[in-house]
């Protein structure tokens, strides 16, 4: 399988009207997939740099990176860029940072697709040195304004913030919020956005995804557009340490969720395709799913109203969060107990094959609709692409329709131990 | 450009061909003015459970998970599963509607849900100010209501709302997938054969949906509403009006995106006040909400509504060319494809539409229409639905940074709704 890949990349003979896999000369990877259910095109430029290469004391620096793109490129200004989206209805798009990955997004009718190439490409490579302190202090506005509304306002994102901080040690990649704190957003200049710039932002450091409706002159367009580009060595890989915890830490929330409490837990786990990693989606959709409930109310009314649970699946190593909601007048501890009795019956096999098998089910189905949509198909496919599975998303299937329920109670015996866990504990409002 | 193609397979059965490995299934139900929509709302989330979540379960054996959504006019029951099971998924969907078999521990246990649902949405400031807003000028959009309510329920109340769902005009179903038709018109004959339906058949198609469009007037503002939270370093704006349910929704719709990409490049752009701005329209035969959302800066509230209002004042005549406004209709024509890829998104569009009244080839008409749309129905959309004057404002944020920033601004008496109490 790894030689057919292998071969597929080195022979970058492209057949018009095909789907492909290939490279660059340059490095960019590039994959094609035909979908004509619309006259539609979904692009998607995924670099692959996010904040787990922010260097230290420049936490969200990926993050501005992805908004001083957005401010233009040497060729296409943001005024002619917005005038060209308006006159080809390129609406449609974003960009979006994750912990590994900066993504760039467009799905636009099919006739914009070399302009839609162009817009990208000259992102790609001519965004570095464009732009000044004045820039940067916009950015930085709008970049502030939107941490105070998601990692701010809303008191249930702050408990996952907490929670991060407190798992992984400062300095850790994993360590607060992907868009960084306000003291690093202060501090960061536009030399830090240029050298970010300059080791990431380059062909040999991202895959460009196509889905849909695609022209037969797509190869060339791409060629023209991207393969001009110069040649970087691809990044070192930040070192990304293991974490695990000896002891149990629980931490009080800055402030209250509302007038019933709420606890807020996370477990380091199996990274992402790792033994384990299916079976911590399984069990999370399993317990959310009535598993939770139907286990917890063996022994009384469940002192939690809502449970919530997921696997951050990510390289090197995932997160399991498990986020309940109490009653008013509840005691945050007592929803700490009854998780902890939950899962201990979780781990000596409690949750049996039919809920195991619903779970497994459902997760094959939601997979399958979420392909529905071109510009998430993409997604998927940068995704795979850049964890080196199979393309066309049989391989998660595959893994989550072989999870047992034996292999969901090792999970939760081996990963989710009340001891390896942070937990913030939020009182409800008196 | 592509619509979705309806077709009527019988008087209560609409179906959108669409080649793939799963099926979407829909149980659209009508609601009257004899609704109410938080218990109707909650009614339904139990019966989609059923009891002990057996139709949950059942659903879960062919990879489907049932969604409840709220569509102001009714409601929709929706699930997608694998192709080869719409069959079974079919006959639990509607079944699970006529299903007397809930206990008082399903309700407990939902209401459980129910109450962390709304403690979710309040302490989200933009979500708490919006819902404020529904329920000052458009009820029948908030299917979650208030927590004082919710506790209230019990079973008795439970049966009462779900009668009224049985009695109510007969349901539809909208099916988007690959079953074959004839079998699936005889599938949806036989599950709502013996539907109980009202005690005198109501045609499809509401009477008095003009009538029903004219109920609401536009209120002057006559005061801001404030919700505190102390200290809080964003104020969430949230600033909207009654629509009426005979509103040309297609101009409308056009005459928001003008809105708020002026409003996104003062507060945002040149201003730096915001992350977001959001303005939308949600239908509603008994009254729509037109609403503009956004989150400043705590120390920029006072001005950011200053700008907000002298740029909705200045949308009033704005004079859109032909070419503007053919580059704008294109783009909703390409967001209508964009927004009907996904089955159950289809679903939604197709419920929506049947609710309203509308004729089966609605979707493609409209979608021929925003290619062709008229200055003057937009500039019309902007000077009626705009006008700075009828436009009511709730605040979540600071008390005594609204108070000292927005009192000066001339927009009305400072009303402080104290959640607390």
């Amino acid at each position: 399988m790894l030689a057919a890949v292998l071969a597929l990349l080195a022979a970058p003979v492209v057949t018009p009207g095909q789907d492909a896999h290939y490279r660059l000369d340059n490095g960019l990877e590039v994959i094609l997939r035909h979908d004509r259910r619309a006259p539609l095109v979904a692009v998607r430029l995924r670099v692959h740099a996010g904040s787990v290469d922010d260097p230290r004391g420049r936490s969200g620096l990926a993050h501005v990176v992805e908004h001083v793109a957005h401010e233009g490129s040497t060729h296409v200004d943001r005024g002619r860029r917005e005038t060209l989206e308006y006159v080809l209805s390129a609406h449609a798009n974003n960009a979006e940072t994750g912990f590994y990955s900066t993504e760039y997004y467009y799905t636009a009718p099919a006739q914009a697709t070399e302009h839609v190439l162009w817009i990208e490409a000259d992102r790609l490579g001519f965004v570095r040195g464009q732009h000044g302190e004045p820039t940067l202090a916009g950015v930085r506005r709008i970049v502030l304004n939107e941490r105070r509304q998601r990692a701010e306002q809303d008191p249930l994102a702050r408990l996952e913030i907490q929670a991060l901080a407190a798992l992984f040690p400062a300095g850790h990649p994993y360590h607060g919020a992907i868009i960084g704190s306000a003291e690093d957003l202060a501090a960061a200049t536009i030399a830090d956005v240029d050298a970010f710039l300059g080791e990431h932002v380059h062909p040999g450091n991202a895959t460009l995804v196509l889905v849909g409706d695609l022209p037969a002159e797509t190869p060339a367009w791409i060629e023209r557009h991207f393969g001009g580009l110069p040649a970087q060595p691809r990044p070192a890989a930040r070192t990304v340490p293991r974490v695990t915890r000896p002891r149990e830490l629980r931490i009080a929330a800055e402030q209250p969720v509302g007038a019933a409490p709420a606890v807020l837990m996370a477990w380091p786990s199996p990274a992402l395709d790792e033994d384990g990693d299916a079976a911590a989606d399984v069990l999370a959709e399993a317990l959310e799913r009535g598993g939770y409930v139907r286990l917890a109310r063996a022994e009384g009314p469940p002192e939690a109203a809502e449970f919530q649970a997921t696997q951050r699946s990510l390289p090197h190593q995932s997160v399991f969060f498990v986020r309940v909601i109490g009653r008013v007048g509840g005691e945050p501890t007592r929803l700490v107990a009854e998780v902890d009795r939950v899962l201990s019956q979780v781990a000596a096999g409690a949750l049996a094959e039919p809920a195991v098998r619903r779970a497994r089910l459902r997760l094959a189905r939601a997979h399958r609709s979420a392909q529905q949509d071109l510009q998430d198909r993409a997604a998927l496919l940068a995704a795979e692409a850049a964890a080196g599975k199979r393309l066309g998303g049989g391989q998660d299937v595959d893994e989550w329709m072989a999870v047992t329920p034996a292999e969901v109670a090792r999970f939760a015996r081996e990963a989710l131990r009340p001891e390896a866990r942070v937990a913030v504990l939020a009182e409800g409002e008196r | 450009m592509v619509a979705p193609r309806l077709e009527r397979l019988g008087p209560s059965l609409l179906h959108v061909r669409r080649a793939g490995p799963t099926t979407a299934i829909g149980l659209v139900l009508r609601t009257g003015a004899e609704v109410d929509p938080p218990l109707a709302s909650f009614t339904l989330e139990l019966l989609a459970r059923g009891r002990d979540r057996a139709v949950e379960d059942a659903l879960g054996e062919y990879g489907g998970a049932i969604e409840v959504v709220w569509l102001a006019d009714g409601a929709l029951l929706q699930v997608e599963v694998e192709a080869s099971a719409w069959r079974e998924a079919l006959g639990l969907l509607t079944a699970a509607v006529r299903s007397a078999a809930l206990t008082g521990e399903d309700v407990e246990a939902l209401r459980r849900e129910r109450l962390a649902a709304l403690q979710r949405r309040d302490g989200d400031p933009a979500a708490r100010g919006l819902h404020l807003l529904q329920r000052r000028l458009a009820p029948s959009l908030d299917p979650l209501g208030e927590a004082r309510r919710a506790a209230s329920w019990s079973i008795e109340h439970v049966r009462k709302a779900q009668e009224q769902w049985l009695r109510a005009a007969r349901p539809a179903l909208v099916v988007v997938g690959e079953a074959p038709r004839a079998e699936l018109a005889r599938a949806a004959a036989s599950a709502l054969g013996e539907w109980p339906g009202p005690a005198a058949a109501r045609t499809l198609a509401p009477e008095s949906d003009a009538q029903e469009g004219r109920l609401v007037l536009p209120v002057p503002r006559r005061e801001v509403l404030v919700v505190p939270r102390p200290g809080l370093a964003q104020t969430a704006i949230l600033v909207g009006r009654t629509i009426p349910g005979d509103a040309d929704a297609l101009a409308l719709e056009l005459a928001s995106a003008v809105v708020g990409s002026a409003l996104r490049e003062v507060l945002r752009r040149d201003r730096g006040d915001t992350y977001s701005v959001a303005v939308s329209h949600a239908p509603a035969r008994r009254g729509g909400l037109l609403a503009i959302e956004t989150q400043v800066e705590a120390a920029a509230t006072g001005a950011s509504l200053r700008a907000m209002f002298s740029q909705l004042k200045s949308a009033q005549g704005r004079f859109l060319t032909g070419d503007l406004l053919r580059l704008l209709g294109r783009a909703f024509q390409v967001e209508r494809m964009l927004g009907q890829q996904r089955l159950s998104a289809v679903v939604e569009g197709v419920a929506r539409l049947h609710v309203a009244g509308r004729p089966d080839d609605a979707l493609a008409a409209e979608l021929r229409r925003l290619g062709g749309v008229r200055d003057d129905d937009v500039e019309s959309a902007l000077s009626k639905w705009f006008a700075p004057e009828a436009m009511q404002v709730v605040l979540v944020g600071d008390p005594g940074t609204i108070r000292a920033q927005v009192e000066p601004l001339g927009l009305g008496p400072l009303q402080v709704i104290d959640d607390a109490r």
